[in-house]
Order: structure tokens, then C-alpha cells, then sequence
């Protein structure tokens, strides 16, 4: 699909071959200059499955417009960080963040209308979700209790209330957990956990439904071959969402960092984020 | 032809075979207990009860009532969760009860279960007045079982899902109400507190509450009972034309109101109800006040067989004048928020009601002081936000002393502590921070 139809998109061009880069401030800018919810990225007249608030300050807020398409590959790219993190069947996976977190929403079917397969739908794990406040780690620790998940992906913000609640509550997380992910819906998170056990984080731009996760082997942020990645002249890395097809992704500020080539042995064929 | 409002022919079915079905699934139920769900092998041991005993729904009266404590036990004994009443391995997604009163009940939803949920979801929605076309705001964060069956229900029609940023607890009203006034949908199903924080922030934003709903035509409150008084002043605030109330819990109870309004008739793919004498669990007439027993009629996932919910609720007389056979209830409040004063009791609904009643104080927001309870006086402390408190300020504590024949004290707070559910029905004094 061509992005000549997506408002957004045709009023950044500056001539038919040349389309400039953006970032959320010039989708915000857009969205408030014309009264769009949607910020000018949705297809007209296409009708979305599912509708997405993005998380942020702004006001209004803006919306993500999400296909069968949108759905299907951001929901991959989900699993395969999943299988990266060596997620499989029949391991309880808890997830502390809002259901409104691409990283809970995507990750089992029952938790999204309209989204055939999620992460552990695909990876045959079972989620458990605590929602994400803070008041709410108590609960979290008895999901821990009763449960001992293998993995807990937690909102960044969320680790330092859950530690004090587990400490409270006399959990010890270590003796179940394998792996703790942070996650945050910009970037990658700066949060760090008091528990020894392997700790890696998610590198996200919701706006773009982009997702990348930290490889326990590497230490670099492996990224889903569902996304085309390129460097501007500027040094900032772009990325692209091909499998957009309502809402199309198209030369996504990144941010800085470092491209590295394939050559991880956990996945040999990914190309590598390294932030600066 | 279906009659306006009812979603299959079942609506139409007549009592006496709407109780045969009920007995037939709740059979099967009684069977796959019996034979594979350890924790009901023992109890059904203990009592010598054996399915074959069921032959109707008074038979269900041969099984011991099992309470949240039990189950809690169960798993406080085992350690780990399950517990012995889940059916069902096939793409289990796992969910928690809200732990609104401490301890948390854990659910196993396997993909058989999904099969009624939807079904159940679908009914419940439809005689709550949503109708196909719009979108749906999806209102329960992905934790929580409504959020599990809105999700079902969405594919089913199917409509358009609204997701928005964080979950249903005040500080994310902006968020809410902003998504209501970008989508426009028809139909809202939202916690009752949840309902007074859209309007607080509608005003905050010089908006009048009406124009927080705007193209709302059906309004669904679940999480606490609502009075006569108040669903007419939810429609006049909010100028929504119909406000549906609903019960549920993570359990199984679903119980949903009609055109009517008298009553909440049971969505009958979920569970029968039975509501009895609390202290005794002995049968009780039909408009007693008692405790809610639930018995799931599917046997998939977990499986709560003459299970206290923990609500107390009122079963109605008779046969609804809309026609729909499934019996009517209506769940007052949960059991732990009973008010004892002196040798009297209220529920937070019967303090409501006296509000409205005595001195015509509709919609307030309150709690009771615990240390008040203590002391044998109904201390109430009452939210001044959105009420014009100088009407009844003078008149409120008198008037309830009449009405409840209790001691009253009335004190006016600024604001209230929220929890997720709102206002908790019971408030120390530490909790008020500052005052």
C-alpha cells in the first residue's frame, strides 16, 4: 500500500520519493492541528478491529487503529521475544502491567477481541495478569505465593512496589523465577530489579508497534524480522512496520543506537539493537 | 418470533423447563465432581451424597454449602494453586478475583469454558440493551473475568473494541471520558463509582456531566446495588435513557435486569442461585434477605458447587411481568460490609436508601467511621463534592436516627479514600489522612 493515501503521511512529504522521518511529537502535533484522534495514520475509511489509547501524558489522547493485520504481526513479534526469553508450553508467564500494555494485550487471545493468536496462545504458556498499580503488588505476590511463574514481565515502574510487597510478605521470587522483563512504553527502561535472577528489558515505540527484547545471551536487543530497520542521514535509527495495513508504519524515530549484524547463537538471523 | 429484548427462544421457555435444563447441566456438573475434582470427591464423601441422589433442584439441598474461607484454606493447605476444583487443560488463561477483602480466589478458564462464557456474555449484554453496530469500550482490565467475556462478546457481534490507556480506578477518568467522546459508544457497562468519577471530571472540564455520555443510550452498573431513587438520578445526571443494573462475581453469578426493572433475572448458562438464611443455610421464602449460593451449570473450568459467593441478596416472588422464566434476585452487599450498630444491621444500600428516603440526599457519596461502629453509632461521613450539602446538612443526622432507629453522627468530608471499587463501605479514621 502506498502511504500517498494516509493523510498523515501525504502532508509530510516534501516530493513523491522523499518522506521525512517522525517522531510522536509530529504525530501529537498533527493529531491536535486536526482534530483526528487517530493522527491522520488511519487508511480512510478503513474500519478498525481494535482501538488502542496510546499511554502518555497527551490530551487528547491519541489512538492506535489496529487491522487484522496490525494484530497478527504485532502479536508476533511479542511471541518471538517470548520464544527468546525461552518461554514455553505449559509455563505460568505473570504479567504486572495495565491491560492496556501491547505486552499484556498481546499476549493470549481471550485478552484482545479480534487477535487470533497471542504469545502464549502460540507458545501453549498461561498468563496470569495483575493490573498495573502499584496498590496492586500485594496481589502480585500472591500470584507468586500460589503460582511460582517462571517469568514475570512487569512494568518498569512497577518493580520497586512489588519488591517491597514481596519482602513484606516473606516471597522470595528467586526461588521460582527464571527471568524478570521490564518494559515501559517508550524506549527501554532504565528500572533495575533486587532479585538474582536474569533481568532483561523490552525496547518499545508503541506508536510504531515496534518491539524489541533483551537476549539473555548477547545482552543486545534482538529485533523481530517482522520490522525493516534503517538509518537516516542524521544517525537516528528508522523503523518501519511493513505488516501495517490500515495503520501503516513508516520511518519511525527510533532514537539512537547502534545496528548490530545477525550473529547471536540464541537467534542467529536477528539484527541487534545496541542503545547509545 | 422473539418478543423485544430477548436474545433467543429461551427467554420465552416456560419455568418448568427452563428447570429441567438447569437440572440436566447441573447433573453433568454433579458427575464430573464426583469422578475427577478431588476437593468435591472429598466433601461429597463426607456427606455420602453420590450424583446419582440429584434428581431435581431440590436435591442440591443434599450438599453442604461451601464458603470463600474453605476454598482459601484449600489453597493455604496445598500451597499451590490449583485446588482441586478446575476442569479443563486446553489454553487456560488464569485469572484473579478483584481481593477486594484481602485474599485472592484464583480461576482457570480452559478453551471448553469460552463455549458458555460467550453465550452467557452475549444474553447478558442483550437484555442489558447493546445491540450490534458500535463500538465497545472494553471497561475491565485484562485481570479481571469481565474483561475476558467483553472480549468474547465483541467477537461475537462483532463490534468494534476500544482499549484505552490504564484501568477503571478515578485517576484514569480522563482517559476514559476522552475515549467515550472519540467513540461514541451506545453502550457502557461500568463499576457504579466509576459512573461519579466520569462525571467529577466531565465538571472538571467545564463539561456538563449529560455531555460525558453523549450517544450513550444504555448504561450497565455492576459492583453495587442501586435504589430506585438513584438509577433516576443516573438518568437525569447523565441523560442516559436506560440504566440496566448488573451483579456479577468471578465465580459465576450473572445476573442481569430487564425492560422491567424489578429484579435481576439470572443469565442461566452461568448458575443457579439459592438464597439462604445466612447463619444456617436453610431455605429461606422468596424476599428474605440472605445469603447468595451459587452452583455453576457448566462443567468447565473452576467448578463452585453450593458456593457462598459472600453476598447477601434478596430472591423476588413470582414470575416476572416481561415473561423471561430465569427466577430474579437482587444481590444488596457483600456479607463483610454488614453494619452492626447496637443490635441492628444495615447493609451500605440500606443507608443509601434511608439518604434518599428521609431527607431526599440521592447519590452521595459515603463511608461509616469504623471507630463510630465501635462505639455503637452509625458516624457517617459524607462526600460534599456534587451534592448541595446546605439543603440537608441540617436535617440528615435527625432524620436518619428516625429512620434507622440507630445513634447518627453526619460529618462532611471533602473527599473520600477511592479504592479500585470505589469508596470502601467502611473507613477508619488513620485513613483520612490529615483530619
Amino acid at each position: 500500500m502506498s502511504v500517498d493515501s494516509i493523510p498523515f503521511y501525504r502532508d509530510r512529504m516534501e516530493s513523491p520519493s522523499c518522506l521525512p522521518p517522525w517522531g510522536l511529537y509530529d504525530w501529537l502535533e498533527y493529531a491536535q492541528a486536526h482534530q483526528d484522534p487517530f493522527g491522520g495514520r488511519k487508511l480512510p475509511g478503513a474500519l478498525p478491529l481494535v482501538v488502542v489509547q496510546l499511554e502518555g501524558p497527551s490530551d487528547p489522547p491519541l489512538y492506535l487503529a489496529l487491522g487484522r493485520q496490525e494484530l497478527r504481526g504485532w502479536a508476533r513479534a511479542v511471541t518471538y521475544l517470548w520464544r527468546l526469553w525461552g518461554v514455553g508450553p505449559g509455563q505460568i508467564i505473570a504479567l504486572y502491567d495495565y491491560g492496556s500494555s501491547p505486552m499484556v494485550f498481546l499476549a493470549h487471545r481471550r485478552y484482545t477481541p479480534h487477535l487470533q493468536r497471542g504469545a502464549a496462545d502460540a507458545l501453549g504458556a498461561k498468563p496470569i495478569c495483575n493490573d498495573g498499580l502499584a496498590s496492586m503488588a500485594p496481589r502480585m505476590v500472591e500470584i507468586f505465593r500460589y503460582l511460582r511463574p517462571q517469568g514475570l514481565i512487569v512494568r518498569a515502574e512497577l518493580v520497586s512496589p512489588l519488591a517491597h510487597a514481596c519482602r513484606e510478605m516473606g516471597v522470595t521470587p528467586e526461588e521460582f523465577l527464571s527471568f524478570v522483563v521490564l518494559t515501559e512504553a517508550e524506549g527501554v527502561p532504565k528500572a533495575a530489579v533486587p532479585w538474582r535472577v536474569t533481568t532483561l528489558k523490552t525496547w518499545r515505540a508503541d506508536a510504531a508497534f515496534f518491539v524489541a527484547g533483551e537476549c539473555p545471551l548477547c545482552r543486545l536487543f534482538h529485533v523481530p524480522p517482522l520490522y525493516r530497520l534503517a538509518r537516516h542521514e542524521d544517525g537516528t535509527l528508522l523503523v518501519s512496520a511493513p505488516f501495517g495495513e490500515i495503520f501503516p508504519v513508516v520511518g519511525y524515530r527510533l532514537g539512537p543506537a547502534h545496528l548490530e549484524k545477525p550473529g547471536c547463537p540464541r537467534e542467529s538471523s536477528a539484527w541487534r539493537l545496541r542503545p547509545c | 418470533m422473539l418478543k423485544e429484548g430477548f436474545w433467543d427462544e429461551m427467554d420465552s421457555w416456560p419455568r418448568a423447563r427452563l428447570d429441567r435444563y438447569w437440572t440436566r447441566r447441573i447433573r453433568r456438573v454433579l458427575d464430573v465432581a464426583y469422578n475427577s475434582l478431588p476437593f468435591y470427591q472429598r466433601r461429597f464423601q463426607q456427606v455420602g451424597f453420590s450424583p446419582s441422589q440429584f434428581r431435581s433442584l431440590d436435591d442440591l439441598r443434599r450438599l453442604p454449602v461451601t464458603e470463600r474461607g474453605e476454598l482459601l484454606n484449600a489453597l493455604k493447605q496445598a500451597g499451590r494453586y490449583p485446588i482441586g476444583i478446575e476442569r479443563g487443560h486446553e489454553e487456560v488463561v488464569l485469572c484473579v478475583s478483584s481481593g477486594t477483602e484481602g485474599d485472592v480466589i484464583f480461576l482457570s478458564f480452559p478453551r471448553q469454558w469460552a463455549d458458555m462464557e460467550r453465550q452467557a456474555t452475549l444474553r447478558a449484554h442483550w437484555w442489558a440493551g447493546l445491540r450490534p453496530g458500535g463500538p465497545i469500550l472494553i471497561s475491565a482490565p485484562a485481570w479481571h473475568i469481565y474483561a475476558l467475556g467483553q472480549n468474547l462478546l465483541a467477537r461475537a457481534l462483532p463490534a468494534q473494541a476500544v482499549i484505552v490507556w490504564g484501568t477503571y480506578s478515578p485517576e484514569f477518568a480522563s482517559h476514559v471520558l476522552q475515549a467515550i467522546r472519540a467513540f461514541s459508544p451506545q453502550f457502557l457497562g461500568l463499576f457504579l463509582p466509576f459512573v461519579f468519577s466520569l462525571v467529577a471530571e466531565a465538571r472538571r472540564r467545564g463539561l456538563g456531566p449529560s455531555q460525558a455520555f453523549q450517544g450513550v443510550k444504555n448504561l450497565m452498573v455492576v459492583g453495587a446495588p442501586i435504589t430506585p431513587a438513584l438509577r433516576r438520578h443516573l438518568q437525569e445526571l447523565t441523560g442516559v435513557e436506560r440504566v440496566v443494573e448488573a451483579a456479577g462475581s468471578s465465580e459465576g453469578l450473572l445476573a442481569v435486569e430487564c425492560e422491567v426493572g424489578q429484579g435481576l433475572h439470572l443469565v442461566p448458562e452461568k448458575s443457579v442461585v439459592e438464597v439462604l438464611d445466612a447463619a444456617t443455610y436453610d431455605p429461606i421464602p422468596a424476599g428474605q434477605q440472605g445469603a447468595v449460593v451459587i452452583t455453576n451449570t457448566w462443567p468447565w473450568g473452576p467448578l463452585y458447587i453450593r458456593y457462598a459467593t459472600g453476598d447477601l441478596g434478596v430472591m423476588y416472588p413470582g414470575e416476572c411481568p416481561c415473561g423471561r422464566p430465569s427466577p430474579r434476585i437482587k444481590v444488596m452487599g457483600r456479607r463483610s460490609h454488614l453494619l452492626r450498630v447496637g443490635q441492628r444491621s444495615f447493609l451500605p444500600y440500606d443507608v443509601q436508601q434511608a439518604m434518599e428516603e428521609a431527607v431526599g440526599l440521592v447519590g452521595a457519596t459515603f463511608a461509616v467511621l469504623w471507630e463510630g461502629l465501635a462505639k455503637g453509632c452509625l458516624h457517617l461521613l459524607v462526600q460534599e463534592e456534587g451534592i448541595d450539602a446546605r439543603a440537608v446538612r441540617s436535617r440528615l443526622k435527625k432524620a436518619l436516627e428516625d429512620y434507622l432507629d440507630v445513634p447518627v453522627k453526619v460529618e462532611w468530608a471533602p473527599s473520600l479514600p477511592m479504592r479500585w471499587k470505589g469508596v470502601p463501605p467502611v473507613i477508619r479514621r488513620e485513613e483520612m489522612g490529615g483530619r
